[in-house]
C-alpha cells in the first residue's frame, strides 16, 4: 500500500511538470542461469510515466508483473513484481521510422515461487535493468518501440537475471 | 526538474526500507538432491556410534531408464534426478516362509523441483504376487510436506528444506492364521542447497552429515 502511495505521488508530481508520456508495453523473458532451470520463459506486462526532461532524456517510473511457468508440465509458477525508476535517452525523438535509444532502470523486485501447493516467503530484492530501443512513429501521438534488455535481480548470494525482448505502445500527452 | 528528481528517489528509498530479502533465487538455482557425479560421498554420523557412508558408484540401467546407483554398505539405492523431478527405484518385497518374495519393482517420483514451503505429494502402490500359491497383497502409500527455508537440525547447512514423509505399508499374506500387518514409519529429512541430505531423523536413528565430497565431473 505504502509503496503504491509513493508511486502515485510521483506519477503525480511528474503529471504536473510539463510534457510526459504514457507507456504501456508487453516482454518475453528468458532466465539466465540455474535458477530459470526448471521455470519456462516468462511473460511481462509493464506500465510507465516518462518526464520528458529535454527533447533527447527521459526520467520516470513504472512497474512490471512478470511471470514464469514451470518448465516439466508441472504446477510450479515464479511471480515478479517490479516498481522501479526509468531513465532513457533518445537520439533521434521525432524519427519517424529510427529514433534509436538506451534505457536503464533501477528499483526493486517482489519475487513469488509457488510450487506444488506451497508457497515459499517472498522476497524483495534490488533490480536493475539495461537496454537498447528501436523506436518509431504510429501517427502522432503514438509510438512504439521494440527493443532487448538484460536484467537482473540483485539477490542474496546470487542473482536472477533475465534477458528480455520487449514491445511497447507510448503516447505523448501535455498538460 | 529539482522537485521531481527528490520526490523520485525519495520514492525509491522508501520503497526499498523494509522489504524482506531472503535467498530465493540461491534456492532456486541449487541442487537440493545430486545423484551424480561418480565418487560423490556423504559421510553420516550416527546417534548411539557408527557412521554411514554413502556413495555414487556409478551410472547404470534400470527399469529401461539410466539412472545412477548409489552404495551404502552392501545396499544398492537407484536414483534419477532430471525432468524437474527425482525419482527413486522403489523394490518392495514381502517376507513369506523364509523368502523374500519381490512384489513391486518400479520408478517412483520421490520429489518434483523447486521446493517450497508448504508443498506436499503422495504416491501410493498397490501390487499383490503369488508365491507357493498363497496371494501377497501389498499397499504402500507415501505423504510428503516440504517446510522451511530453515537451518538444518546441527546449526551447519542454511536454507535447508524439511521434507517430512510418512510411509505406511500394508502386507496381508492371504492365508489362514495372517491378519493384514500395517507399518507406519516417520521420518524427516534436512535437504541442503548443493549437498542433499545433511540430516535424516527417524524412530531408529538419527544421522547427521559429517562431510561430503562432491566427487568428479
Amino acid at each position: 500500500m505504502t509503496r503504491t502511495m509513493i508511486l502515485a505521488a510521483v506519477l503525480a508530481t511528474a503529471a504536473a511538470a510539463g510534457a510526459f508520456e504514457i507507456e504501456a508495453g508487453v516482454a518475453g523473458l528468458t532466465p539466465i542461469g540455474g535458477w530459470g532451470e526448471n521455470l519456462s520463459a516468462g511473460l511481462a506486462g509493464e506500465l510507465q510515466f516518462n518526464w520528458l526532461v529535454s527533447r533527447k532524456f527521459r526520467a520516470g517510473a513504472g512497474v512490471e508483473g512478470a511471470v514464469f511457468g514451470d518448465a516439466n508440465a508441472g504446477d510450479a509458477s515464479l511471480s515478479q513484481f517490479k516498481p522501479m525508476g526509468i531513465l532513457s535517452f533518445y537520439l533521434r525523438p521525432h524519427g519517424a521510422s529510427f529514433n534509436p535509444g538506451v534505457v536503464a532502470a533501477f528499483g526493486y523486485c517482489r519475487t513469488r515461487l509457488s510450487s506444488g501447493g506451497g508457497v515459499d516467503p517472498v522476497s524483495w530484492d534490488p533490480f536493475w535493468r539495461a537496454g537498447i530501443r528501436w523506436n518509431f512513429s504510429l501517427g502522432s501521438p503514438w509510438r512504439a518501440g521494440l527493443g532487448f534488455d538484460l536484467e537482473s535481480v540483485v539477490s542474496q548470494e546470487t542473482s536472477g537475471d533475465a534477458f528480455k525482448l520487449t514491445f511497447g505502445v507510448s503516447r505523448g500527452l501535455e498538460i | 526538474m529539482r522537485n521531481f528528481t527528490a520526490i523520485m528517489a525519495a520514492g525509491i528509498l522508501l520503497a526499498l526500507a523494509g522489504c524482506d530479502s531472503n535467498p530465493l533465487y540461491l534456492r532456486l538455482s541449487s541442487d537440493y538432491f545430486p545423484v551424480s557425479p561418480s565418487g560423490a560421498t556423504w559421510e553420516y554420523s550416527m546417534d548411539g556410534g557408527g557412521s554411514k557412508i554413502v556413495t555414487v558408484v556409478d551410472q547404470t540401467v534400470v527399469g529401461e531408464r539410466p539412472c545412477w546407483r548409489f552404495q551404502s554398505g552392501a545396499d544398492y539405492a537407484y536414483w534419477i534426478n532430471e525432468n524437474g523431478k527425482l525419482e527413486k527405484y522403489e523394490d518392495h518385497t514381502v517376507l513369506f516362509n523364509g523368502f523374500q518374495v519381490p512384489i513391486y519393482q518400479g520408478w517412483v517420483t520421490m520429489l518434483q523441483w523447486p521446493l517450497a514451503d508448504g508443498m506436499s505429494r503422495r504416491d501410493s502402490v498397490g501390487a499383490q504376487a503369488v508365491s507357493q500359491g498363497v496371494t501377497l497383497s501389498h499397499t504402500w502409500v507415501r505423504s510428503q510436506t516440504v517446510t522451511g527455508p530453515e537451518t538444518s537440525p546441527d546449526g551447519q547447512w542454511g536454507n535447508c528444506y524439511r521434507v517430512h514423509q510418512e510411509e505406511t505399508v500394508i502386507n496381508w499374506i492371504q492365508t489362514a492364521g495372517f491378519q493384514p500387518e500395517t507399518t507406519v514409519t516417520v521420518r524427516n529429512i534436512w535437504l541442503a542447497p548443493d549437498v542433499g541430505m545433511v540430516a535424516m531423523e527417524s524412530p531408529d536413528s538419527v544421522l547427521t552429515l559429517v562431510s561430503f565430497t562432491g566427487g568428479e565431473e
